[in-house]
């Protein structure tokens, strides 16, 4: 009589649980209090024993940034840039996370890109391949102006504020960073945004035919951010023309941008709010592909060309995080 | 048929006929270190006898009792013990019996009497009363034989002269085999046994109630009002609460579903306040191709209570509070470990109790303190309270 009757009382209960679970979705069995991309990870690295020395006594108050570099021979490098307050150290990574050394170099940037000799310039210094070590080279320019190497030669890039409409200037170097011709420059907009121009980063990928050089630029007046699609061999045969938006670009309007990078699944643009969205390469956010990153913490993120990986660098743990993004190709 | 009533402990109405009836009055026996005060053993028992035949009793004489005890191989000490004082009334063939002691020293007497009821091998009533050796103390018997009095006053009835608008019998069914039920809150009248108690006669009046107290080894004890609505009752007695001292849980809680909870709970007062010791191990887990479970253990010691709940109350409000730290690893090799260190704010939880189980509904609030190497860093954890739904086994 007592089974009977707990079962009486059990069964609605057990009836309405039921229920509940099979309106549940694979998204509430997916939640958590941890940051969504954990289960995703492939290497996680401890960069404190490298940063610690560096940042500790100033708190909150440094720049980290990551960037992933490919070289000629397809082998990716992960590079994890350090600004505190006049000192500026490197961490250079090999794909597995394994640090391959620790530079500090005041001439170290934002600028990162693999030069024609098959060596990667970060800021104004070269590292050798693999980047354990590096060149007695200098790379000209400023320490954050970015670059790319295509045709056996290094092109440098930058923003010339000193005219109207701002110009993009570029210039030609060879393989041991000597200068080749006189930097050329072209209008960036001189329709709508005529000044107020910055470009803050670079990509190149010599399988996008066409469109090998993409160039971030920034109207920070205006808080817009122009994804621009130009091809290498109008670099090199001093062919680019103006305007530049002119070539196939498309706008990202946002005033919290973190990051952005290039991948072959998309442009993945981050905000200081630790949400990132995926848009193809007519400025389409893909389906599905918005996430969150469900942390309180710092992430700086960098892809690899193809996207399949994501680096995440958690500034606020010193943590460097390698993970799949499940992303489909376009 | 024999029946009984103890009306005047029920309110009931009186009912001083107790023709057939017949109880014993043992030897009140006398444990002073001297023995000069033996002449008060008659003195009592002649009260005792005297109000008894008042109230309707045939008395035993007490050359017969005697025999009957000398048969057993009693003496007159054993009979205050109860057991063996119904063995001598039963054979005897009395109703109740009435036995009891006292001792005199240093001027005070201790008096205790106490009466059984035959038939139910059951304990009536008892009186215990002190006083000084004086005038004074034939007052002290009289009021413990008066206080007695009131609950011994049996009687038998034949069923077929009970009156169409009285009880005839009541019924009271269990699932507590071996619980004892008191009526008016002290006067017991049996044990449940398979499943039924049927109680004594009762002269009462169809349209009335009785309160009746279930009590067992292990549980709260229980009143309930009983109304009398037809000659013949049958009631269900709600089942008694068992006091809980330990308890185990198994949680299933948002935020992690992949995963489960189980926890020991130990009452330091049963069912009021209480600590458990909790571990949650679950799955981190994407649900697509790219991803690998993530592996969190969470442990934490929580003290908690039910501050706004009686004890048998079917819903119970509960609130716990404490410490926790969750560990979380990789399953993947030489991977770095993480450990949130954190405080259990506030837990509320609705528990639906049944007599081993309870199921019950849980939020949690976790505030993650931000120390060591940690994931979730300071500040309140998850976007939402956790939810648990979970079970719990009593013992």
């Amino acid at each position: 009589m007592v089974r009977r009757l707990v079962a009486r009382r059990l069964l609605p209960a057990t009836l309405a649980a039921a229920a509940l679970l099979s309106l549940a979705t694979c998204e509430l069995f997916r939640m958590s209090a941890f940051p969504g991309f954990l289960s995703r990870v492939v290497v996680a690295r401890d960069l404190g024993g490298q940063i610690d020395s560096l940042v500790d006594r100033y708190g909150d108050e440094w720049e980290g940034q990551v960037r992933v570099l490919r070289d000629a021979g397809g082998e990716d490098y992960v590079f994890v840039l350090v600004r505190v307050f006049g000192s500026t150290r490197l961490i250079t990574l090999d794909s597995d996370l394994n640090v391959l050394g620790t530079f500090d170099d005041p001439s170290l940037g934002s600028r990162a890109m693999v030069d024609a000799s098959n060596r990667f310039v970060i800021g104004k210094v070269v590292l050798n391949n693999p980047p354990s070590s590096r060149n007695a080279l200098s790379a000209p320019g400023g320490s954050d102006d970015p670059g790319f190497a295509s045709g056996g030669a290094n092109f440098v890039l930058g923003v010339d504020g000193g005219v109207s409409p701002d110009e993009l200037r570029y210039e030609e170097f060879d393989d041991a960073w000597t200068s080749l011709d006189p930097p050329e420059s072209v209008p960036i907009d001189s329709v709508i945004r005529l000044d107020n121009w910055n470009l803050p980063l670079v990509f190149f990928d010599p399988v996008a035919a066409g469109k090998e050089v993409i160039l971030v630029l920034n109207n920070w007046a205006s808080g817009i951010f122009e994804i621009v699609f130009t091809p290498a061999a109008a670099y090199e045969s001093g062919s680019l023309t103006g305007d530049v938006v002119a070539y196939p670009s498309f706008e990202i309007s946002a005033w919290d941008i973190q990051d952005i990078s290039y991948t072959r699944r998309g442009i993945v643009v981050s905000t200081w709010d630790r949400s990132l969205t995926v848009y193809d390469f007519l400025g389409v956010p893909r389906q599905g592909l918005q996430e969150e990153i469900n942390t309180r913490n710092e992430i700086r993120q960098a892809y690899d060309m193809d996207g399949e990986y994501f680096y995440y660098f958690d500034k606020t743990e010193r943590f460097l995080y390698k993970g799949l993004t499940g992303w489909p190709e376009l | 048929m024999l029946y009984f009533v103890a009306a005047a402990s029920l309110g009931a109405q009186e009912n001083s006929a107790g023709a057939g009836l017949s109880a014993c009055v043992f030897a009140v026996v006398d444990l002073s270190d001297s023995g000069e005060n033996a002449q008060f053993q008659q003195i009592i028992r002649e009260q005792l006898e005297l109000e008894l035949s008042g109230a309707g009793f045939e008395t035993v004489p007490a050359a017969r009792w005697q025999a009957a005890r000398d048969q057993l191989g009693y003496g007159d000490l054993e009979l205050t013990e109860g057991t063996k004082a119904i063995a001598v009334g039963e054979a005897l063939d009395v109703q109740v019996v009435v036995t009891g002691f006292y001792r005199i020293e240093g001027g005070r007497i201790v008096l205790e009497l106490k009466a059984y009821d035959v038939l139910q091998r059951a304990f009536i009533t008892g009186v215990l009363r002190t006083g000084t050796v004086d005038l004074s103390m034939y007052t002290l018997i009289d009021t413990a034989v008066a206080r007695m009095l009131p609950e011994i006053r049996l009687f038998s009835v034949d069923p077929g002269s009970i009156d169409a608008q009285q009880v005839k019998e009541i019924t009271l069914f269990s699932q507590d085999e071996d619980a004892e039920v008191y009526l008016a809150g002290e006067q017991f009248v049996g044990r449940v046994r398979q499943g039924a108690l049927t109680l004594p006669y009762f002269p009462l009046a169809v349209g009335s109630t009785i309160r009746v107290v279930t009590r067992k080894d292990g549980y709260y004890p229980h009143e309930q009002e009983i109304a009398i609505r037809e000659p013949r009752v049958e009631e269900t007695l709600k089942r008694l609460t068992r006091r809980t001292r330990w308890a185990t849980e198994l949680t299933w809680t948002t935020n992690q579903l992949l995963g489960f909870g189980l926890a020991q709970r130990w009452y330091p007062l049963p069912d009021i306040l209480f600590l458990a010791l909790e571990h949650d191990f679950y799955l981190q887990h994407g649900l697509t191709a790219a991803d690998r479970a993530v592996i969190h253990n969470d442990l934490k010691l929580l003290v908690g209570g039910y501050p706004f709940s009686p004890v048998d109350a079917a819903f119970r409000l509960g609130l716990s509070s404490g410490l926790g730290m969750i560990i979380t690893y990789f399953t993947l090799p030489d991977q770095p470990v993480f450990t949130d260190f954190y405080w259990s704010v506030i837990n509320t939880f609705i528990e639906w109790n049944f007599p081993r189980l309870t199921i019950f509904l849980g939020s949690e609030m976790k505030y993650a303190f931000g120390i060591g190497k940690n994931l979730l860093r300071r500040g309140i954890a998850g976007e939402g309270p956790f939810v648990s739904l979970g079970a719990m086994w009593k013992w």
